[in-house]
């Protein structure tokens, strides 16, 4: 049976629902066990020393790259279509919107993907932090906080089209992307060499989370070019989605229609909790004696407001839009270095336990 | 001026939003003064210990009743037209919801309005369990949860008018009434003589909170009856309004505004203000993981129990109970016995030896 049939007798719905599910369980699966998380790695990289989950984070970057340039050559993926490069963004959106995301992931000691990995590891803290970070989401696209985004977004605006493509900006198409990401790649076997020899596994699952990326990718590509209806080509991404959920959740009269997203946020939760139970991680864990709940609630605020802002989180900017070269996924990707940072530093400045 | 001018220059939706707020601005102050809390009071009556917070609560509560009555024998309010009465509920909803609120009070150590005023002071615990609550009410009133809440509710289903009227079903009227809230004030103030720490706050504080229970239904009637729209009168209740909150911050076009509109941020802020008055403002978080799971299932339960019974603790318990409507008096018992049953179950082994009387069982009695 192929692609066509299948849509043929499911509807795209269910089979983009179910092609998400599979790609989320097996993120899922994978991010929890490489304990991959983009907080762990700039806190590595801040203090000067990259260690294993720098290492991790950056190889599963790399092969999200290397494997989605791959698509892109071979013609399987036109990144034209997606709404990274052909919808209207901003620059100042992307700017502003990483620096509070990157901000909001050191208070809330994860970012958007790792809370849910980390909730289905019976990590309670992880599970408010991300009903806030949703219910923020939410009100940013079409609530109250709706206002104070298109504020910042109206700042510079920029074109959809060629304008939002680095590749096409820096002159460098085909090949430029392919380049970077095989230096990426290059790079982050480089130091994963250096700090785990001898730890295949892991490696593996650094790789096989940042494909997860590349097949978020095709397979959406596959069934928009297959289907008769349109499509929107997508990846990996958990702001969007945890918004999409939370309404589905609350109000049956304004459900949004089932999708690519629907299977994904599930599918990584089980994916995660699969991994916990195979690793023995699963554990009830709560607030400390410590007592940084403020943290942890502006934090996800933060992050909420930050990822709708910049268009995507550390995975659905970062990766999945790092991945096809669109302009302001990289810029949101470093401004959430650059955020985190600054917020390390007044971590430190200010004494609090990082 | 009178409230038909009024209604005619800013419209009766504004007025009724900020009549909710100008009510709520005093529930929230004396509710935190006089720390007003069923979860507290269903505690000590189970531990037989009837001391400040049974007193309060008591207080509030014959205070409501008292002052509604009156209202109903001057024919400043009718209480056949309230939601509570007039529309088709459900028996089993208001049993089943009552016992899951009972229960989940006693699991986040507060129950829907407790969490609010609370908030105020600066409880992020009470914050959190707060959003969890709306959350999980408006899921029960119209989202994934709702086709469960509608078959519990259809089990046993009453039809509106005068058999939900406990009073009209034993043919009693608003005298009867009446006299029941006296007596239920000499008890409150046999308790509140007996108890060992009683202070201005507890007095004034509790009649207070009663009578702004019997306020909401006074002002909201009173602007039925001027308006030339249908108004739904309405007394203090914070599940419907909590979970139109949380719709009104995610999404636009938001509903109309109204009482409940006003009532919300009035609680908030006056009872910031009462704990500004009182220097009791202190930010407060989670102790341990296990205290988390409590409030979480606690918040889950309460947020799901109230949109079954059709009100919390102070919807049900006290502005449903002051109109004797035949539901709420159901889910108010519920609530005891969930609230008594579980502190019980989960806290008793815990409190065994500190109270020797909870030890053995009470008579499931219930004012």
């Amino acid at each position: 049976m192929n692609l066509a049939s299948l849509l043929e007798t499911w509807g795209d719905a269910h089979v983009l629902a179910a092609g998400g599910a599979l790609i989320g369980l097996v993120f899922g699966f994978m991010a929890q066990r490489s304990r991959f998380c983009a907080r762990a790695a700039v806190l590595e990289c801040c203090d000067s020393q990259p260690g294993e989950r720098f290492s991790v984070w950056w190889l599963a970057l790399g092969a999200a790259f290397v494997g989605t340039q791959l698509l892109v050559l071979t013609g399987a993926l036109q990144p034209a279509t997606s709404r990274f490069i052909a919808n209207p963004g901003s620059v100042s959106g992307a700017v502003l919107g990483g620096l509070f995301f990157g901000a909001g992931m050191i208070l809330t000691r994860g970012c958007a993907s790792r809370l849910l990995i980390l909730s289905a590891n019976g990590n309670l803290r992880a599970l408010l932090s991300g009903l806030v970070f949703a219910v923020t989401v939410q009100a940013t696209m079409s609530g109250w906080l709706a206002p104070v985004r298109q504020f910042f977004y109206a700042l510079w605006p920029i074109d959809g089209g060629p304008t939002r493509d680095l590749q096409t900006l820096t002159g460098t198409a085909p090949w430029g992307g392919t380049v970077v990401a095989l230096a990426a790649l290059a790079t982050g076997i480089y130091f994963f060499w250096r700090q785990h020899n001898g730890r295949p596994w892991l490696a593996l699952g650094a790789v096989a989370t940042g494909l997860c990326i590349t097949a978020g990718w095709g397979f959406t590509q596959a069934v928009a070019s297959q289907s008769f209806e349109a499509v929107a080509i997508t990846s990996l991404s958990f702001s969007g989605p945890s918004a999409e959920w939370l309404m589905r959740v609350l109000s049956t009269a304004s459900v949004p229609g089932f999708g690519f997203d629907a299977g994904l946020l599930p599918a990584t939760f089980v994916g995660s909790l699969v991994g916990a139970l195979v690793g023995g991680d699963f554990k009830f864990e709560g607030f400390k004696t410590e007592n940084k709940l403020g943290h942890y609630l502006t934090g996800a605020i933060l992050m909420g407001f930050g990822a709708v802002l910049a268009g995507g989180c550390t995975v659905g900017a970062g990766m999945s839009g790092g991945a096809i070269f669109a302009l302001t996924a990289w810029l949101t990707l470093i401004s959430i270095w650059a955020g985190a940072a600054m917020a390390l530093r007044v971590h430190k400045a200010m004494g609090w336990t990082i | 001026m009178g409230m038909a001018q009024w209604i005619e220059l800013y419209g009766d939706r504004s007025l009724l939003a900020v009549g909710g707020a100008g009510i709520g601005l005093a529930f929230g102050f004396l509710a935190q003064r006089s720390r007003f809390c069923l979860r507290a009071a269903v505690i000590e009556f189970w531990h037989r210990r009837f001391g400040e917070k049974l007193s309060v609560w008591l207080l509030a509560f014959s205070a409501a009743v008292i002052g509604v009555q009156l209202l109903a024998l001057t024919h400043l309010l009718d209480t056949a037209t309230a939601r509570q009465i007039a529309t088709r509920g459900s028996l089993s909803g208001a049993l089943a919801g009552g016992l899951l609120f009972g229960a989940g009070m006693v699991l986040t150590r507060g129950c829907a309005s407790r969490l609010l005023v609370l908030s105020a002071n600066g409880n992020l615990r009470a914050l959190l369990s707060g959003l969890i609550f709306a959350v999980t009410a408006q899921s029960a009133l119209s989202g994934a949860l709702s086709p469960l809440r509608a078959e519990i509710s259809s089990w046993w289903m009453v039809d509106g008018g005068p058999s939900r009227d406990l009073l009209a079903r034993l043919g009693l009227g608003h005298e009867a009434g009446l006299a029941f809230g006296l007596i239920w004030l000499m008890a409150a103030l046999y308790f509140a003589w007996r108890s060992p720490q009683r202070s201005l706050w507890m007095w004034v504080g509790g009649i207070g909170t009663g009578l702004t229970v019997a306020a909401a239904w006074g002002y909201s009637q009173w602007v039925a009856r001027e308006s030339f729209d249908p108004v739904q009168i309405q007394g203090l209740t914070f599940s419907g309004p909590s979970a139109e909150w949380l719709m009104r911050v995610l999404q636009w076009p938001s509903p109309p505004i109204g009482f409940e509109f006003g009532l919300m941020p009035g609680v908030f802020l006056g009872s910031f203000i009462g704990a500004m008055v009182g220097g009791d403002w202190k930010l407060e978080g989670f102790k341990d993981g296990y205290s988390m799971r409590r409030y979480i299932v606690g918040a889950i339960f309460m947020g799901f129990g109230s949109m079954l019974a059709g009100g919390c603790a102070v919807g049900a318990g006290v502005t449903g109970g002051a109109i004797f409507a035949l539901t709420a008096w159901i889910t108010l018992l519920g609530m005891w016995l969930g609230a008594g049953l579980t502190d019980r179950w989960i806290d008793g082994p815990a409190n065994a030896h500190a109270s020797t009387a909870a030890a053995h069982p009470t008579p499931a009695v219930a004012p």
